[in-house]
């Protein structure tokens, strides 16, 4: 049993584990003892992220559409075929009609490539990394370097940790590992959250509110809109880490929430550890290409690499359906693939090289531990082909030269926040705050996570979460399968009960629907 | 040394519908030896698999002494029963076992028999049934009760029909909601301890079925004054490997696979963990 | 010189004799031993040289059971088609695991109880039968998170406790004890390397093990737990508060030497061919017990943490196996994200009463005096 060292393909913390392959095959794996994220522990997608690569349905054979069926073809086929469709679509439209739509799991040099093909190739800026991302185009530099910039090991030394937002355990258990262990050994801690998860019972203060930005907004306005029991902590401390996991909020809130903690920021002793969801967002975010609204009318074609947008909304479905040209490149038939004229199987994590750079800035090293199945290649093997064949010029044909063009790219400049016009962010039901568990609703929808055998077993409904009272006032028993209908459309989740949530609170999965909610019993 | 996790082949011989979501199946091994040697006894039961979808646990529903094969009555509920459901006479399966312990009923002897079954629990309890019934002389009074949701539920409707024509064992039926085909008596089958005359010092009762069924029968059964030790049932549980390994059927220190599923309620009370 | 002159014996190799006595094993077989991943962990691997063993080992994360009861392991491939044919796959390799530590032997110890009883496991048992252990008893705790004496988990072992082979360090050599044919057959691969111990040896032994007690941790919180579990005697809301710091990520079950729970399921692209294969589970998992109709007797998740410490500190091990489930050995100190791992909730079970006080027990003050 051989071991190889490789980083975690799903949260942000980038946890080192180690990948047991036997005879050719990862049969499992383990984390690694010394390596500074994981150090010796890895939470539940850590242990199961080999599960998914020997699954019988993994993509194994290029495909494209012939007369409405999917049919193999060699890799040659494939590419021509879709270098054809795309350039079609440019001479008929622009290139602007082509979009690009890349998951949070791509490495670095895959990034970069589809950033080029973007820009040289099809001179496009119709660009999303990473959907989880989606909207937040303003990360003040000041959280991603420098003496503001928390990182993991700057918990143990603070004397005050502020923690936004609820379910840290469930989304980046690593982090919320330290915050926990650290608040055991005496740290001061406050969790402005609207559930009382994990980290509100050692937490020295609780905030249970619905909008934590609203709490935060009154201690950066002169103090005066804020908690005793806040301010005064607050005040007490020499230094201080403030823990925001991206995409918690819904997203005016978190741009709110993320002017407010600049203001914090700026005080002495005080640090921002900004908690990027996927493995490699943090890379996503800085290969990122300002991006117009997407998915207009205008799109006619759309590569996506490794997403699902097909899940993400009735809206996007239909989107999909009506474009003249779908490519898709992933590990397994998807939603989305199911649409789509060409489907390129897609190597994963561990079989492939490339980097990764974590929530802390910490880039890390993939290793290829065993090979894919069929004639599955690496994203970056099929982006640097596709790169090529667009006329893009002085593409590296292997990992180490993508990598050396790497480290001579610019830094990406930060664009300049977009002022749009304030939306009023509606509120839920007339007597529920609605707070969509956004981070939940991704891992719900994650490709890999849903081919993860014990994650399957393990997840095998959605949840929506309220107050026993209010789950009175409706009606609704615990168990009790719910029709939770929005403005933007309707989904289906089991009801729990639990007084973790304060009264007036619905906690749901959803990410899509915001404003006034209905609920029902669902027969 | 035996594998035990590996099944043997088996055909499916004949099938027979019961009801509208349960089917009997008629196995026999292909192995001429194992098919002249396989023996097993009432209570226990086998593993089986359709190769691809998975394997799963089923008591043995025919007599022990049927020779050439066995039969076993599976509910369509998840994927591997329901897959069974689709196979035909002639498909091949596999069959491991037979594991798990036995109704007693070599110490009843001499004694009276109540069985109570309950809806899918009447599978189990006709191995028993025809277990006993071929030494008939052997035991006292014979009683069974049947009870199921409605008429359309009942399993085995020619043996049911058989034992009652015996003239040497009390057969009562009910329905908890009946049919306008249905002209038996109606409610839930403790209902029928109306009708039972059993001296509990001389009787062992046997009993299978859904959780909620067992809990009031037995709660009964008590009541008329039947020892601990003289109520028989069977413990379910999730269970994979059947063979006392795989740890998902453990209660307490017990594990269903291997020391059930067969448990009089004195062993059930001594549970640590509610069944 | 026989094996069987040697079997019995206590001899004594010199440190820098040990790299060409494991060269000599490698010749026969693959000899797992301690070697330092240039990524920093230490591990157990299979040596492609001896210049690759690493004697200032402390333990590997992975514990050596791991190498016998696989993360996942194909039971048998099936091919349907024309006859159908299960084809079963034996794992025969020959390893020798050579500086395992004392708690190591008796998990592989206990796990082969275990899968010889009722139904013997043929998987397990094919890769023990060509296994040889030679272990390596600790003068000292090797890591922080070590709490074996307490829990009969070493750090020494006595004959007869299923090792081959007992190295003991001691200045500049290894005191040599050969508990078994098999182990004298590895010494008789290169006999001019030992030599008999002397009362010196001996003497310096006895020294190592009156210390051993000074040295690790002599909190006896184990067999307290055990009372307390088996007695029934911790309250409700305990368990309540421990469980819901649990995230259910497996962890202390994966790396647990005396952990075994797997699952068993079948893949197959067409279902006419494909494999049946298992793979590691723990009974902290809500599936673990939830039936095909939906309903779970286990359901809640106080239930599910408590099932776990009831099955080693009481059922499974102390009424079927004759032992508690635990050795000591740390490894779940190490891998819990929520400090609620085997000496933590113990400590829990001490404090009932007072007010819990969370944090790691070895990182307590060290004691003044003996």
């Amino acid at each position: 049993m051989q071991r190889v060292l490789t980083v975690c393909p799903h949260c942000g913390a980038g946890c080192g584990l180690y990948l047991l392959v036997d005879r050719g095959e990862a049969i499992g794996v383990m984390p690694s003892a010394g390596h500074p994220v994981s150090r010796g522990t890895l939470c539940m997608r850590g242990w199961t992220s080999f599960q998914h690569l020997r699954r019988p349905e993994r993509l194994e054979f290029p495909q494209i559409r012939l007369n409405g069926t999917l049919t193999r073809v060699p890799w040659d086929d494939a590419l021509t075929f879709l270098v054809e469709g795309l350039e079609r679509v440019r001479l008929e439209h622009t290139g602007g009609a082509i979009g690009l739509w890349a998951s949070g799991r791509l490495t670095n040099e895959e990034l970069l490539l589809l950033r080029r093909i973007a820009s040289e190739g099809l001179h496009t800026n119709a660009v999303r990394f990473d959907s989880s991302l989606h909207g937040v185009d303003r990360i003040p530099a000041a959280f991603l370097e420098g003496p503001k910039a928390a990182r993991l090991e700057d918990i143990q030394a603070a004397d005050l940790l502020v923690i936004l937002g609820h379910g840290l355990e469930e989304h980046h258990p690593q982090v919320a590992s330290r915050l926990l262990k650290a608040m055991d050994q005496g740290t001061r801690g406050i969790v402005i959250s609207p559930r009382r998860d994990l980290l509100a019972k050692p937490a020295t203060l609780h905030l249970q509110v619905a909008y934590p930005d609203e709490v935060v907004l009154g201690l950066t306005s002169g103090r005066a809109g804020s908690p005793e029991s806040l301010r005064r902590p607050w005040d007490d401390a020499k230094s201080r880490v403030l823990v925001y996991p991206l995409k918690s909020l819904p997203l005016l809130r978190e741009l709110h929430l993320l002017g407010a903690l600049e203001s914090l920021a700026a005080e002495d002793g005080t640090k921002v550890l900004l908690l990027f969801p996927r493995a490699n967002s943090r890379g996503a975010f800085r290969q990122r290409l300002e991006s117009p609204q997407l998915g207009g009318p205008e799109l006619q074609a759309l590569l996506v690499v490794e997403e699902d947008p097909a899940t993400w909304s009735p809206a996007c479905r239909q989107m999909l359906h009506g474009l003249g040209f779908l490519v898709v490149q992933d590990l397994f038939l998807t939603e989305t693939a199911e649409l789509a004229h060409v489907v390129l199987p897609s190597a994963s994590f561990a079989e492939k090289g490339g980097t990764f750079t974590n929530t802390e800035g910490r880039e890390q090293h993939l290793r290829p531990a065993v090979l894919p199945p069929g004639e599955a290649r690496p994203g970056w093997a099929f982006l640097a082909e596709l790169a090529r064949r667009l006329g893009v010029r002085n593409v590296g044909s292997t990992l180490e030269e993508l990598r050396h063009a790497m480290t001579l790219q610019q830094r990406t400049p930060v664009p300049a926040a977009r002022s749009e016009e304030p939306v009023a962010v509606a509120e839920g039901h007339s007597s529920l705050k609605h707070v969509p568990d956004r981070l939940g609703w991704m891992w719900l929808r994650d490709t890999v996570l849903r081919h993860t055998d014990d994650w399957q077993r393990e997840h095998q409904d959605q949840w929506i979460e309220m107050h026993p009272e209010d789950a009175k006032q409706f009606g609704l028993r615990p168990g009790w399968m719910v029709r939770v209908t929005g403005e933007d459309g309707e989904f289906l989740a089991r009801a729990r009960v639990s007084d973790r949530v304060a009264r007036g609170i619905l906690v749901t999965p959803y990410d899509l629907l915001e404003g006034p909610v209905q609920l029902e019993r669902a027969t | 040394m035996e594998n035990i996790y590996l099944p043997h082949l088996t055909q499916i011989a004949e099938v027979r519908r019961e009801t509208a979501d349960t089917q009997t199946f008629v196995l026999r091994f292909g192995d001429p030896e194992i098919r002249r040697s396989f023996r097993f006894t009432p209570g226990q039961f086998v593993e089986v698999s359709v190769f691809g979808v998975g394997e799963v646990p089923i008591g043995f529903a025919s007599g022990p002494s049927q020779g050439n094969g066995f039969e076993i009555t599976v509910k369509a509920m998840g994927s591997v029963t329901r897959a069974l459901h689709r196979l035909q006479p002639g498909n091949w399966v596999g069959v491991r076992g037979p594991f798990g312990n036995s109704f007693p009923y070599e110490e009843a002897k001499g004694q009276d028999i109540l069985i109570v079954g309950g809806g899918i629990g009447l599978p189990p309890l006709r191995s028993l049934i025809e277990a006993i019934l071929q030494q008939r002389d052997a035991f006292g009074a014979i009683t069974i009760l049947y009870g199921t949701r409605t008429p359309q539920d009942r399993v085995y409707k020619p043996e049911l029909d058989r034992w009652r024509g015996r003239g040497d064992l009390l057969l009562l039926e009910t329905v908890d909601v009946g049919d306008d085909t249905w002209t038996g008596p109606v409610g839930v089958v403790t209902t029928l301890f109306r009708q039972v005359t059993a001296d509990p010092s001389r009787t062992i009762a046997y009993t299978c079925g859904p959780p909620v069924m067992i809990k009031f029968v037995i709660q009964d059964l008590l009541k008329m004054g039947f020892a601990e030790d003289r109520i028989v049932s069977t413990l379910e549980r999730y269970m994979k490997c059947g063979v006392g390994k795989c740890g998902h059927c453990a209660i307490g220190p017990k594990y269903v696979c291997v020391d059930g599923p067969v448990f009089t309620y004195k062993q059930i009370k001594g549970l640590p963990e509610p069944p | 010189m026989d094996a069987s002159t040697i079997a019995g014996r206590v001899q004594v190799i010199q440190k820098d004799a040990v790299p060409p006595w494991v060269a000599a094993m490698m010749a026969q077989a693959s000899v797992i031993g301690p070697h330092q991943d240039p990524d920093g962990d230490p591990q157990l691997s299979s040596l492609s040289s001896a210049d690759e063993l690493d004697l200032a080992y402390t333990h590997d994360l992975l514990p050596p059971t791991r190498h016998l009861l696989p993360p996942t392991e194909v039971l048998f491939r099936f091919q349907g088609g024309d006859g159908l044919r299960l084809i079963p796959e034996y794992d025969e390799r020959r390893r020798i695991f050579f500086g395992i530590r004392s708690c190591d032997v008796k998990g592989i110890r206990y796990q082969e109880q275990f899968f010889r009883r009722d139904f013997p496991d043929i998987y397990f048992l094919t890769r023990l039968e060509n296994a040889t252990l030679v272990s390596l008893a600790c003068p000292a705790p090797p890591l922080p998170t070590c709490f074996c004496p307490c829990c009969d988990g070493g750090p020494v072992l006595k004959p007869g406790e299923g090792h081959d082979i007992q190295l003991t360090p001691l200045q500049g050599r290894y005191l040599v004890e050969v508990d078994s044919e098999t182990g004298a057959s590895l010494v008789a691969r290169a006999p001019e390397l030992f030599r008999d111990a002397t009362s010196a040896d001996l003497a310096e032994r006895e020294e190592m093990l009156s210390e051993i007690d000074q040295r690790f941790s002599t909190t006896a919180y184990l067999s307290r737990g055990i009372s307390k579990v088996t007695n029934d005697a911790v309250p409700e809301e305990v368990w309540e508060e421990l469980a819901e710091r649990c995230i259910h990520c497996g962890g202390c079950a994966y790396l647990c030497p005396f952990c075994t729970c797997f699952t068993v399921s079948d893949r197959s692209r067409d279902g006419q061919q494909g494999e049946r294969f298992r793979r590691w589970d723990h009974c902290i998992l809500a599936g673990f017990t939830r039936e095909a109709s939906g309903h779970n007797p286990r359901d809640r998740k106080c239930e599910q943490f408590k099932r776990r410490f009831f099955h080693k500190l009481s059922y499974q091990y102390m009424q079927r196996e004759g032992r508690p489930g635990c050795v000591g050995c740390g490894r779940c100190l190490t891998t819990c994200m929520t400090a609620v791992d085997m000496a933590a909730v113990l400590m829990r079970f001490r404090e009932l009463g007072r007010k819990p006080k969370w944090g790691p027990p070895w990182a307590a003050k060290p004691k003044t005096s003996p």
